[in-house]
């Protein structure tokens, strides 16, 4: 079977370029010990392994001002994982069978 | 721009969307729902299941209006700054030409299929859920006929999307795999296009044509592409919900879920034959390969991530993903290799590869290039022959693609299959286009196949067939003999003296 088996399961969401995007790296690198960050032309990869935590508190010190979790929508472009959580404070995508 | 709400999210998404739901009075329950259990589909309680997104109309209307106001910034923003100029190559415009081509309209049919969707599955967070994407999709093709607006500007090739979309022979692939998706019941509707089509292959699709547009310098194609995705990630969450709660809901949904899982990989799969080629052959500076993008967007992400956590369900990967990922060395050079032995019966203009684009595909796909299908090339580009192919190909009655597939062990056979039904013969393209076919002969038998439908005198005199298609004879024939070729050279000639 081709398909890999191993490695460990990453979650992530797929962002595109701007200072939104930067200041949620920003908050993604310093909640998620695994986060990795790949960039591609025009947009970023975020994953980390199983679980991905985007904080609002977070995001808005990296930001300098505030930030509502549902303007994600604004840059999210994709994602992978399921969406365990969306609520004002926190967005938590994950997967289930870990 | 953040303003403190009085309720939160959750409360508000409950409030608003999910609690406004009622019990029928003055009708049945099935009079309301008169699909609901015609597919088998079993759901004892739809009120656990919500969106993940938890969208309302208030805030759905406020992101929307904002997304598109940065779409229209950037459309203008494109005739201020002469942008059409910073394209890489006019070559990419032949990839849009085939791509938002079958996207376009594609969008409008998944508007059509997600009201109908809304209407009839029986939950109220499905039902606003595909509301808001229905409004999407329309808001999707609006943008994308825009988009045609601003290339059609500068670029020969773009002046009859829309006919091209209905009668070209090319676009009956696209075309009815959405129809097939819109003539299934509710929730094999929604199967197919919000999970096969949408967390399974949008990915690939956008956002990776989207990167790629960014390095070819289309402005024009990242405002629409990003824009659109942007809405993809609900989609998505759609998908996900609505695949989890049937399979939640009750044990007996699980083979029906499997069944339509199996089908519609395929026909998702089959239905991006042509991503591969943009990818590989026509952007001019390349962004990754076919095999890379399947390997990171469907193997990893999905086969060895979503479906992992599909198994304890019982679950198990698409019936023909082995072979998706065995083609996946092959299949773009056997898509890339017909279009260029057609370029008098295509909507835009194939192109044999440079010796750049071989470079690439050598490293991309090493030994396959090598031993088969860099002579393949070879053969095809030899003066001494001629290598168009003057007659119509053998369509594939489930998929509609001609039939140039290669056995999933030997890339250098071609796949033929076929079967009897009602003592007719049908032809396919591989063992997953027989499969969906054998499952539902009554449906396929009834594809409106356009080749068929060329000899049976239903598309005028074949000596008229590009009127019939809506192409000009000059949108035909090779790239670099092109009108878009010579004028791009041009006004790149005219920039650099700095007139």
């Amino acid at each position: 079977m081709a398909v890999v088996g191993e490695r460990s399961r990453y979650v992530g969401v797929d962002l595109t370029n701007g200072h939104v995007t930067d200041a949620v790296i920003e908050s993604v690198e310093q909640d998620n010990p695994s986060a990795k960050i790949t960039r591609f032309p025009g947009y970023a990869k975020v994953e980390a392994i199983e679980k991905l935590v985007i904080n609002r508190e977070t995001v808005e010190e990296a930001l300098g001002e505030e930030w509502d979790t549902e303007d994600l929508q604004l840059i999210v472009t994709s994602y992978y994982g399921f969406i365990r959580e969306w609520d004002d404070d926190q967005i938590i995508i994950q997967w289930d069978n870990v | 721009m953040s303003k403190k709400k009085k309720r939160g999210l959750k409360e508000e998404y409950n409030l608003f969307t999910r609690d406004l739901d009622w019990e029928p009075s003055y009708v049945s329950w099935d009079e309301m729902y008169p699909y609901a259990k015609m597919e088998g589909i079993k759901i004892h309680d739809w009120s656990r299941w919500e969106d993940p997104f938890r969208v309302t109309i208030e805030n759905y209307v406020r992101i929307q209006a904002e997304k598109e106001r940065k779409f229209q910034a950037i459309r203008e923003n494109i005739d201020m700054m002469q942008s059409q100029l910073d394209i890489s190559d006019a070559r990419w415009l032949e990839a849009m030409k085939l791509f938002m081509g079958a996207a376009a309209p594609s969008e409008y049919n998944a508007h059509r299929l997600f009201q109908f969707v809304a209407r009839h599955v029986p939950s109220p967070a499905i039902r606003f859920a595909a509301l808001t994407q229905s409004v999407d999709e329309l808001r999707h093709v609006q943008d994308q006929v825009l988009m045609f607006n601003n290339y059609n500007k500068y670029y020969q090739g773009f002046h009859s999307w829309r006919q091209v979309a209905s009668r070209h022979w090319l676009m009956s692939v696209p075309k009815s795999f959405f129809e097939d998706a819109l003539t299934a019941g509710p929730f094999e509707a929604l199967a197919a296009i919000s999970f096969g089509f949408e967390v399974v292959f949008t990915n690939i699709l956008f956002v990776t044509v989207g990167s790629m547009a960014v390095k070819n310098g289309d402005q024009t194609y990242t405002g629409v592409g990003f824009t659109s995705q942007s809405d993809e990630s609900r989609h998505m969450t759609l998908g996900m919900m609505a695949i989890r709660a049937m399979l939640e809901e009750d044990p007996d949904n699980v083979p029906i879920v499997q069944r339509w899982l199996d089908k519609w990989y395929w026909r998702a799969y089959k239905g991006f034959a042509v991503v591969p080629y943009m990818l590989d052959y026509i952007a001019p500076r390349k962004l990754m390969s076919w095999k890379e993008a399947f390997e990171m967007y469907i193997e990893d992400q999905v086969f060895n991530g979503l479906f992992k956590d599909l198994e304890p369900y019982g679950i198990r990967l698409p019936l023909h993903a082995q072979d998706s990922i065995k083609e996946k060395d092959h299949l773009t050079h056997q898509v890339a290799l017909l279009l260029n032995r057609l370029p008098h019966v295509t909507f835009f203009h194939p192109f044999a590869p440079n010796e750049q684009d071989k470079a690439f595909l050598a490293e991309k796909y090493g030994s396959a290039w090598e031993d088969i299908w860099a002579k393949k090339w070879e053969q095809q580009t030899d003066p001494d022959h001629d290598h168009i192919y003057p007659g119509l190909p053998q369509l594939c009655q489930t998929c509609q693609i001609p039939m140039i597939f290669s056995e999933p062990d030997n890339p250098e056979e071609t796949c033929f299959r076929h079967s009897v039904h009602e003592g007719e013969t049908y032809h396919f393209c591989s063992d997953g286009c027989q499969w969906i076919f054998d499952n539902e002969p009554d449906k396929y038998k009834q594809a409106w196949l356009p080749v068929h439908e060329i000899l049976s005198g239903n598309c005028g005199p074949a000596d008229k067939l590009h009127e019939y298609w809506g192409v000009e004879p000059e949108d035909t024939g090779d790239y670099y003999e092109s009108l878009n070729y010579k004028n791009f050279t041009k006004w790149k000639e005219i920039r650099a003296q700095g007139i």
